[in-house]
Formats: structure tokens, C-alpha cells, sequence
């Protein structure tokens, strides 16, 4: 399940506009959350977004600290590599 | 499946401590020749005056653009509470024609760089009673129609649907066919999320709890059993939101 490049997401949303249709963005904030949301694109045969909030990334980046770019970073930030394999 | 990553609503007073510190990361990755961290950003000035609110968008278009990547802008407001940020359920989750008028003018239409477009329609944070919310999706078309027309494009924006939780299929439907790309889901995958779980605590009280000296159930306390069905809830919602978006079967 890969990351989308730049190019594959501005693909995404031109097929969506052009087709009638549109993206579930779905607000995660661990990364149960984050599998769950996966499995469900997965299981939807969807592309999809999944989105980290100024709330949800303090929160993930852990109670005591509330660092919200740290807790932005379990977020892959490589390309094609599996999201599995972050947490 | 293809995933995109996107960062949600971001205040004025947080743009130091979230998405700047994040545009700068990606942006440097750029300059190394890898990807964006991020694929897109959403800078929420709703609460600036539209003049603040499109001046500070044209400054994250450019940077956004050079970094390949998309900002998401908000014209208009989104009622409710989310994340500590409440707004009253008034006129203002009403986007007007003028306001879409001046955010083509100051953002452009595609030539200065991508970014989707959250014009309200009466969108609300949260999940109320039947009748708390006053959704009119045809507000999207009045926009898309009449700043088109001004610029000779055929549904200029590509709009993204806050609040999304809650709403009926057909005004999501509807809210689609005028060029919503992207709904953003949180209140109801949340609940999804903990629904079973709940279930699983009524059901199993005396296994996840050490009753009158006994010593529960490790088999009913071991979190990855609440946690699984917590994850089949939320992946069944995500599902559902698939098929009413209409992206379900369409993995590029």
C-alpha cells in the first residue's frame, strides 16, 4: 500500500473530479487508528487520505510531550514503503 | 492502494509549530531530490478576514508548489468543535460568491499552484440531532458556476467537504457532483472506533475487571482483543464513507 508520490496524488484528485467521485480523509491519531483506516481503504479497494490534526499529532507525539511535527512523524515519510512497518 | 498524507486544520497561531516546521522538512527533502514528507497541508485562516486569510494562502501556494506539494484553504467557516477551536452555527458556515470571486483572484486556478478548496455550506464538526445541521450543498454550485463562468472554466475548484460526519448519502452525493474531492471524516470513525469497544467492556466487565478478589481475564484484558475489534469498527466506517463518496473500486 504505497505512499502517493506528488504526481499519483494530483492523478487521484483529477480522476475524482473528472469522475464524479471523492476521497474519505480520515482523521488518525495512533497508529491503530492509522491501520484501521488502512485496512478499510484496502478493504474498500479505495485510494484514500488520511490526515493528522494539530490535536492528533500532539496527542500521538505522546501525552507528556505534545510536539505536534514530532507527533507528525510516525507518519511515513518515505514514498512506497509500507505504513506497517513505522510503528 | 494509494494513501496520500495530509495535515488538518491549522490555525494562524499554530502555523510555527506545525505546518511551517513541516513545509520546511519537505521542502528540504526537495532540495535533496526526494518527495515531500507531506502531500498536502491545509492552512485554516477562517478566522482571519478573508484579506489575511488569501494573503497568507498565497504565501504557503508558493512554497507548497515549489515542494510539490498541495495546500488546502478554507473560505468560509465550519461550525462546531473540533480539536478546541468552536464556532458559532450561524451565517458564516455560508461561503459567498464574492468571497469564491477573490479567492480565484488571489490564488489563481491551478497556474500559481494546486490547492483544493473547503467553501462552507453550512458544515459543522461533530454529530448532531436531525435538524442541527442545515446543509446546502447547492451553495458549492452557485460558486463553481458563477466564478467559472468569470474565468471561463467549468467547476474551477476542487473542493474538500469538512464535517463530513453524520451527513446523508444524498447531500454527500450532491455536495460530489459539484466538485468535492475530498470529505474529511472524524467524529463518526471515532465512534466507530469505540463502539465495539465498548461492547466488549459491558460484555466482559468481570474478565477486564478484578471483581470481589478474583483476578479477571487476561484472554478479555490483552488490549490487541478490544484493540482488534476497535480497528474492524473504524475499518468498516472507512469502508462505508468509500462507498458513499463513490471512491470504493477505484484504486488507481
Amino acid at each position: 500500500m504505497p505512499i502517493a508520490t506528488p504526481e499519483i496524488y494530483a492523478e487521484m484528485i483529477d480522476r475524482a473530479k473528472a469522475g464524479g467521485f471523492a476521497y474519505p480523509a480520515v482523521n488518525v491519531t495512533s497508529s491503530q487508528t492509522l491501520n484501521a483506516a488502512l485496512a478499510g481503504f484496502a478493504e474498500a479497494g479505495s485510494d484514500g487520505i488520511v490526515q493528522v490534526s494539530t490535536g492528533g499529532a500532539a496527542y500521538w507525539s505522546g501525552a507528556k510531550i505534545k510536539n505536534m511535527v514530532t507527533g507528525s512523524s510516525p507518519s511515513p515519510p518515505t514514498p512506497a514503503r509500507s505504513p506497517r512497518a513505522t510503528t | 492502494m494509494n494513501i496520500a498524507l495530509h495535515t488538518d486544520h491549522c490555525p494562524k497561531d499554530k502555523l510555527d509549530d506545525f505546518v511551517l516546521p513541516l513545509l520546511a522538512a519537505s521542502e528540504a527533502a526537495v532540495k535533496r531530490g526526494e518527495d515531500p514528507i507531506f502531500n498536502s497541508h491545509m492552512w485554516d485562516g477562517s478566522a482571519e478576514t478573508l484579506e489575511d486569510n488569501l494573503r497568507i494562502a498565497q504565501e504557503l501556494l508558493a512554497r507548497t508548489h515549489a515542494a510539490k506539494m498541495i495546500l488546502e484553504v478554507e473560505i468560509g467557516t465550519v461550525g462546531g468543535e473540533e480539536d478546541g477551536v468552536e464556532n458559532a452555527i450561524n451565517e458564516k458556515l455560508y461561503t459567498t460568491v464574492a468571497d469564491g470571486m477573490k479567492t480565484i483572484e488571489a490564488l489563481g486556478a491551478g497556474d500559481k499552484g494546486r490547492y483544493l478548496t473547503a467553501l462552507t455550506f453550512g458544515n459543522v464538526h461533530g454529530v448532531y440531532k436531525p435538524g442541527g445541521v442545515k446543509l446546502r450543498p447547492e451553495i458549492l454550485k452557485d460558486i463553481q458556476d458563477a466564478v467559472g463562468e468569470s474565468i471561463g472554466r467549468e467547476r474551477p475548484f476542487d473542493l474538500v467537504f469538512h464535517g463530513g460526519s453524520g451527513s446523508s448519502a444524498q447531500e454527500i452525493a450532491d455536495a460530489v457532483s459539484y466538485g468535492v474531492v475530498k470529505m474529511n471524516i472524524d467524529t463518526d470513525t471515532q465512534y466507530a472506533y469505540t463502539r465495539p469497544v465498548v461492547d466488549h467492556m459491558f460484555r466482559n466487565y468481570d474478565g477486564v475487571l478484578k471483581v470481589d478478589g478474583e483476578v479477571g481475564n487476561k484472554k478479555q484484558y490483552d488490549p490487541r482483543v478490544w484493540g482488534a475489534s476497535a480497528e474492524a469498527g473504524m475499518s468498516a466506517r472507512v469502508v462505508e464513507a468509500a462507498q458513499n463518496l463513490g471512491s470504493a473500486g477505484k484504486s488507481l
